[in-house]
């Protein structure tokens, strides 16, 4: 008898412990989410499902992608990727952008720091999205497709073999509805960053410093009319926009905020809003 | 040359202001901004024109392969850029961009100015101002996956024989067959050049056509074209049909009667009635062109006929530059009539002569350079005429011709390209009608240009171009009615135009 009440005692105090520590870890969870709201990963405001059907990542499906850029990509990013293919040149003569030197390990478009390599999901957003004006969108090729280009191009820069978890911008709470107030802060921020001084007063990219602009490879690159909503290069949702502040252009003019933010993120969001409104 | 009168000066002056009154308004609007409403592809697909264009309406590589690939993305199956409408109905599945998205148009218009040493009476004159000239509404795009389609309807003011809306080009193409990119068939309406080497003519900047009339045979001809000649026909005395009575569009007095060595002909016809196939198969650099279209006999009673015609161009890239060679082979049966008229009114040859046509081209675009010529040499039978036609007999005849057209265009800066071009063409045919003719009828022709072209915005096409006719320096009567031979009449051409597309 004293077997059982023992071993029922041991059993209770086991339960009661490993309640108690589920308990105490949700709620540190929760309240550690509840204080930052704070989301880790690619921020890519485009349907998902493409993204669950990928391929692996081998010599095979690196080779097909080669295929796949051979056809698609070779006339404006070249035969070896440098951005020098035949159609670079009438793309865009004395204004950036010309088409990226996909071998130099610098992207635009990125969901990571500064200075740091894209996700795959940020490139497979570039081929799906294309950059307005410039790169067509890829919608039509299978998303399979998409893929195996995107292991073609992270095969031409060695370092994508050694980061295998690169540091992403965190994406701190989510979209603050507009509103006047929002707007308001919104406008507040722009002032206080210096927005103005490249893309103007009223944001239509005539700000005293942009006809000096100019990108890594010395091309004159005029600041974004953001009174020109689709016309972004990088999105117009919400969290596009969000991602730009924050990652920035890397070979571009476009710095990263991400350390101004650091705290106040929800200044982004209202930041945000006011851009958006600039189109309205 | 004769002086200019005072009527013609003045009009050149009111030509002039009123090209500046309507392009400065242009001028004005697309440099405050860019401009937001260009042709459907850069709609649907929000990218620049420059993307697939060197400079609208000419095509770089990357055009040239949205045109191979049936006006869909190198690459891709489907030329949906974004979520397409779904129609509804019993068979639920058709689906349809937003009509922004595949129709365009396309206005050209312009200011000529022609100096000719004669012009024949009773022909219809070069007008001075021509605005708008040409009018072209697009539908082009994608039904759904691996179909596509193209159609272009046209307004021509300059040609009174066909000043109404026409349907131009027609084509549906099926794609992808067999592997991506490995074959697409086209039927119906379409330029068998499309896919040469040499820019054709929708892809030129306007292009100036003859002024003449063609039912009657020799044909009248107040100004020859300012054309790449090597496309041309390049055949004098050749006629579309023989001379029974009550045969359409075969004899004297219809429209077309006559073939002017000038227009534009056989592979490199504008238009012609038909199917291809076209594809690569062996890797990306290859692609084959075989082609069926159909045209009517020259024979007294004429018959449906089917020339045929094969195309291989090889593709080579470089670090900014795209470097091909195109070459074909167009066969013509029983395609014209040989004619001589002696002044008592035609006489045909025993029968109508098959013709041949080959050609090369290269094309060369490096940065700022875009370089292309090709040369393209005719054959036709040897004319028989017997039966006592005494006259047709006696005339001479030259079964060989050739043209070569080349053009330079370089891109200065954004906005501004500057070109030049040469053609020349040695023509065939008819040579003397009788021995005792002291000019030989088929003379050759060349035509040396510059043009200057300002983009204030990339769908819109400003330019100037002169041409100067290097054989005008001589008068050559045609020996028929002592008129100033075509192929040297005009001495030069200048023109101020403006090609849009929206």
């Amino acid at each position: 008898m004293k077997k059982y009440t023992r071993f029922i005692n041991s059993l209770s105090a086991a339960i009661v412990l490993s309640l108690v520590a589920g308990f105490i870890g949700v709620a540190q969870a929760a309240e550690t989410k509840a204080k930052a709201g704070v989301k880790k990963g690619p921020l890519m405001p485009i349907k998902v499902s493409p993204y669950k059907k990928r391929p692996a990542e081998n010599a095979k499906t690196v080779a097909a992608g080669r295929v796949i850029y051979e056809n698609a990509c070779i006339y404006c990013h070249g035969i070896e990727a440098k951005g020098d293919g035949p159609v670079a040149f009438y793309l865009s003569r004395d204004t950036a952008p010309r088409p990226r030197d996909l071998t130099s390990g610098v992207f635009k478009f990125r969901s990571t720091a500064s200075g740091e390599l894209p996700m795959d999901e940020d490139i497979f957003r570039t081929i799906t999205r294309g950059v307005t004006g410039f790169m067509p969108g890829f919608e039509g090729m299978p998303p399979a497709d998409r893929w195996k280009l995107v292991y073609y191009i992270k095969s031409l820069v060695p370092d994508f073999k050694e980061i295998t978890d690169p540091e992403t911008i965190k994406m701190v709470g989510s979209t603050i509805p507009s509103s006047a107030v929002s707007i308001r802060r919104g406008y507040e921020v722009y002032q206080e960053f210096k927005c103005w001084e490249c893309h103007g007063g009223g944001g239509r990219g005539d700000g005293k410093k942009a006809p000096d602009l100019k990108d890594d490879w010395g091309f004159r690159l005029p600041p974004r009319d953001l009174t020109r909503l689709n016309s972004f290069k990088n999105g117009s949702e919400p969290a596009d926009l969000y991602r730009t502040v924050m990652a920035g252009f890397d070979g571009g003019a476009m710095p990263s905020y991400a350390d101004f933010f650091e705290g106040s993120e929800k200044d982004a969001w209202h930041l945000v809003n006011y851009i958006r409104s600039l189109s309205e | 040359m004769k002086k200019a009168t005072f009527w013609q000066k003045a009009r050149c002056l009111a030509s002039s202001v009123l090209l500046a009154v309507l392009t400065i308004p242009i001028l004005f609007i697309t440099s405050v901004k860019e401009a937001e409403a260009v042709p459907s592809f850069a709609r649907k697909y929000d990218m620049s024109c420059n993307v697939c264009h060197t400079r609208q309406p000419r095509l770089n590589p990357y055009g040239q392969r949205f045109l191979e690939n049936g006006y869909q993305l190198p690459g891709t199956a489907d030329g949906g850029r974004k979520e397409k409408h779904l129609l509804g109905g019993e068979l639920n599945g058709a689906t349809l961009d937003s009509i922004s998205n595949y129709m365009a148009v396309r206005l050209r218009a312009d200011i000529q100015q022609g100096s000719l040493r004669e012009k024949v009476d009773g022909v219809s004159e070069d007008p001075d101002i021509i605005f708008p000239r040409t009018v072209n509404i697009f539908f082009a795009g994608t039904a759904t996956k691996d179909i596509s389609f193209f159609f272009e309807t046209e307004y021509d003011t300059q040609d009174p024989a066909e000043s109404a809306m026409i349907f131009e080009r027609s084509i549906l193409m099926f794609d992808n067959l067999f592997r991506p990119g490995n074959g697409t068939i086209k039927v119906g309406r379409f330029d068998p050049s499309s896919l040469y080497s040499f820019p054709t003519h929708r892809q030129q900047l306007n292009p100036i056509k003859p002024i003449a009339e063609t039912d009657a045979f020799p044909p009248a001809i107040n100004r020859i074209p300012v054309l790449p000649l090597a496309f041309s026909a390049k055949m004098f005395g050749l006629t579309t049909g023989g001379l029974a009575a009550g045969v359409a569009n075969a004899q004297p007095g219809t429209e077309g009667f006559a073939i002017l060595p000038f227009e534009p002909y056989l592979f490199n016809a504008p238009v012609q009635r038909g199917m291809s196939l076209h594809g690569r198969v062996l890797g990306n650099s290859l692609l084959y062109q075989v082609g069926l279209v159909q045209g009517m006999t020259a024979e007294e009673t004429p018959q449906t006929r089917w020339d045929t015609y094969v195309m291989l161009r090889y593709d080579i890239q470089g670090a900014f530059s795209n470097f091909q060679v195109s070459g074909f082979y167009y066969t013509a049966s029983k395609a014209a009539m040989p004619t001589v008229n002696m002044g008592a009114g035609p006489i045909a040859a025993d029968q109508a002569v098959d013709w041949n046509r080959y050609g090369l081209a290269a094309r060369w675009q490096h940065k700022s350079w875009d370089i292309y010529g090709t040369y393209i040499a005719d054959d036709i039978d040897k004319p028989v005429f017997s039966g006592g036609m005494a006259l047709g007999g006696a005339s001479t005849w030259e079964t060989d011709a050739s043209g070569i057209s080349i053009e330079a265009d370089y891109l200065l800066t954004d906005k501004w390209m500057l070109g030049a071009r040469y053609d020349a063409m040695s023509s065939g045919g008819l040579i003397k009608g009788m021995p005792a003719w002291d000019q030989e009828l088929n003379q050759d022709a060349s035509l040396l240009g510059v043009l200057a072209k300002y983009y204030p915005s990339p769908n819109i096409g400003l330019y100037g171009r002169y041409h100067h006719n290097l054989e005008s320096s001589a008068k050559l009567p045609t020996q028929m009615g002592g008129a100033e031979h075509p192929a040297t009449n005009l001495t030069s051409m200048i023109t101020f135009g403006v090609d849009m597309a929206f």
